[in-house]
């Protein structure tokens, strides 16, 4: 399975948060890998496991949370048993991440220029200068305005959409071969988000970084993403090529999540949306056959008797669901 | 639906200042609302869309008669909302919040929060509104077993329908929604917005319904009011903006959306990198640093300002066959 070209391999990763009332399962076993220049997009709703499988890929999960995996490798190298200050050296080296809300992941207490070069020469025995002008070469390819003023000025004086280009900047001061970006463009302006996307798809192709994006948004994942896997109540349940999921969603899930969206011409003008009836199962204790079964319109009584097989089909894709592959067009899609 | 032809709401010429800090020879002012005039109909959705600091939810505040505007003036029914009594306001309009997390008590329970309105209005004995909340569970499609239960309890979409419950109560004619799906999960989204929709065709009510998702603001409004800078750039039946946009801003905003499409790539929406500062608005039109199509005339002269149904601030529109009417 795994070639020159893997960057990352992942095979069985877990997540468990011990609480109060039990033992709390957030990310249930999941597969996934990715290649370089790769882009990955995990995509679910909140509490599905999304933002603490990048957690515990970057070694940044809550103190209490159990992490455990079959194999967790980054190009080729073990990184579920390196030791805290080995895995340390590639944190924000070689593995790099952009989170949500840039406010908070910026010390507002030194200077944007500070901040980058503390990240550069924590990682490379350069000068202070070198990596500024890292920065610099880095703040041109972001298209950021006024370059040599924004080293000099605090968090708080930047605009949102600037902050997370800093956000961006800082994650590439080492020329990461991984980058993990959670939900990158929620908190900015649809405006803002479409401009910071084509950065981030420009990035990666002129580094050839792997990267894996993690959304809700199924718009952001159709035009980002290489492949996609849908996360449910802490597990994969479906994977596919970017165009295989969405032209060909085989889980009940995935068609319903495209569905709920309103989308022109699909949709009758104030007529009623579909949606999906009911909430996501507690993770709390053992979860014994389909998560997405109570909500599910096709579900059957076998669907909670026995976990559910992966259906794996011959281009690629797979999905976790007794229901056979999707009937719009498996033929087609197949023979195509 | 009805849609008599009398405006029930009305906002005439509103204008909000913010003083941001004095000098001893100069004092600076932030003008959030710029010159906004608006009018709703019995039934009407007015879909208000914009970036963030665009003054929508000033604008939202002032229609709620939370803030009195600088200048200008909000009819309710014909009245001065400004000599209308509070209760009676509350009892008109309300507001539907955009985080459900923060916007209900989570000491009370979900039939208290609900009765909360019939209890500062005095309406009806204590086993009326009682009863009247556990109606309201009904109209919102919440099960009767949550009535005493506390938020803490309930789903992100259970929270949304108990503060939609409450903004019923007082059955008003008018509820303000401010992003009220945006911190909701997209399977969760469209249970809400459907509800919304049918409280209006079951109790006659209008929505100014503020938003940043325009797929969800074309699904909902009938009319459109497209705000940037502290004025309504461009607005238009639902139709006519997203078929038929004017305002190189509305497009630009268009453009942004990204509807599933695998492989089509993000848009460039030409905006480029000026960041728009409500605290230092242009000359000319507001818009022309990050217009794609500005010629110099709109960075020296403001375009005309818009008035009657349709209309879009632009001079390239003005001069157009297609100028608005």
């Amino acid at each position: 399975m795994s070639t020159a070209d893997t960057l990352l391999d992942v095979r069985g990763l877990r997540v468990d948060i011990p609480t109060p009332n039990g033992m709390l399962h957030a990310v249930r076993g999941i597969d996934f890998d990715l290649k370089r220049g790769e882009t990955l997009c995990l995509v679910g709703e909140s509490g599905c496991g999304k933002s603490l499988t990048a957690m515990a890929l970057m070694g940044l999960l809550p103190r209490k949370a159990l992490r455990t995996a079959d194999r967790l490798e980054f190009q080729g190298n073990d990184i579920l048993s390196l030791p805290e200050k080995a895995f340390n050296r590639l944190r924000g080296n070689r593995m790099a991440m952009i989170f949500q809300e840039p406010m908070t992941s910026l010390n507002p207490a030194l200077t944007i220029g500070q901040q980058l070069v503390d990240v550069h020469r924590q990682h490379r025995n350069v000068s202070t200068k070198e990596a500024r002008e890292r920065a610099l070469f880095l703040f041109e390819k972001i298209g950021v305005s006024a370059p040599v003023e924004r080293l000099k000025q605090y968090p708080h004086e930047l605009s949102g959409g600037l902050r997370q280009r800093m956000m961006i900047a800082m994650a590439l001061m080492c020329g990461p071969q991984l980058l993990l970006a959670d939900e990158p463009t929620t908190a900015l302006d649809v405006t803002i988000q479409a401009e910071l996307l084509r950065v981030l798809r420009n990035l990666q192709e002129e580094f050839g970084m792997g990267m894996i994006l993690i959304t809700h948004d199924l718009g952001v994942v159709s035009r980002m993403a290489d492949k996609v896997a849908v996360m449910y109540a802490g597990e994969i349940v479906e994977r596919g090529d970017v165009y295989q999921v969405f032209n060909r969603p085989s889980h009940p899930y995935t068609r319903g999540l495209l569905e709920c969206l309103p989308i022109p011409g699909r949709h009758k003008h104030m007529a009623h949306l579909p949606s999906i009836p009911g909430v996501v199962p507690s993770l709390i204790g053992d979860l014994t056959g389909c998560a997405f079964r109570e909500r599910c319109q096709y579900a059957e009584d076998r669907c909670g008797e026995a976990d559910i097989d992966w259906r794996q089909l011959p281009d690629g894709q797979g999905y976790q669901c007794i229901l056979p592959a999707s009937s719009d067009g498996v033929a087609s899609e197949v023979s195509r | 639906m009805t849609q008599s032809d009398a405006p029930i709401f009305e906002v005439n010429a509103v204008s909000q200042e913010y003083q941001l800090g004095s000098s001893l020879f100069r004092r600076r002012y932030l003008r959030a609302v710029d010159d906004v005039s608006l009018q709703l109909r019995r039934g009407e959705v007015l879909g208000l869309v914009g970036e963030s600091g665009c003054g929508k939810t000033t604008l939202a505040k002032i229609m709620m008669g939370l803030i009195q505007p600088t200048a200008g003036e909000v009819r309710l029914n014909g009245k001065r909302l400004a000599d209308v009594p509070r209760l009676e306001v509350a009892s008109r309009i309300q507001y539907v919040f955009q985080d459900p997390y923060s916007a209900l008590n989570p000491r009370h329970s979900v039939g208290r929060i609900i009765e909360q309105p019939l209890r500062i209005h005095g309406v009806g004995a204590a086993a009326d509104r009682a009863q009247k909340a556990r109606k309201l569970l009904d109209v919102v499609g919440l099960p009767q077993r949550l009535i005493d239960s506390p938020p803490s309890q309930l789903s992100g979409g259970q929270r949304q329908r108990v503060v939609i419950a409450r903004a019923l109560a007082l059955r008003p004619d008018i509820l303000v929604c401010d992003e009220p799906t945006s911190a909701l999960d997209v399977s969760v989204q469209s249970q809400i917005l459907n509800l919304l929709l049918d409280l209006r065709s079951e109790f006659g009510l209008s929505y100014i319904f503020v938003s940043h998702n325009l797929a969800v603001v074309e699904h909902m409004a009938t009319s459109v009011a497209v705000m940037y800078l502290g004025r309504i750039v461009e607005h238009a039946a639902t139709a006519d903006i997203f078929g038929n946009p004017q305002h190189p801003y509305t497009r630009a905003l268009l453009h942004s959306v990204l509807a599933p499409d695998p492989g089509a790539g993000i848009p460039d929406l030409g905006l480029g990198r000026t960041v728009p500062n409500p605290a230092q608005l242009p000359t000319g039109c507001r818009f022309h640093p990050r217009c794609p199509v500005a010629v110099p005339v709109c960075s020296t002269k403001e375009p005309a300002r818009g008035r009657g149904e349709r209309w879009a601030e632009c001079h390239l529109v003005e001069g157009s066959a297609s100028a608005a009417a």
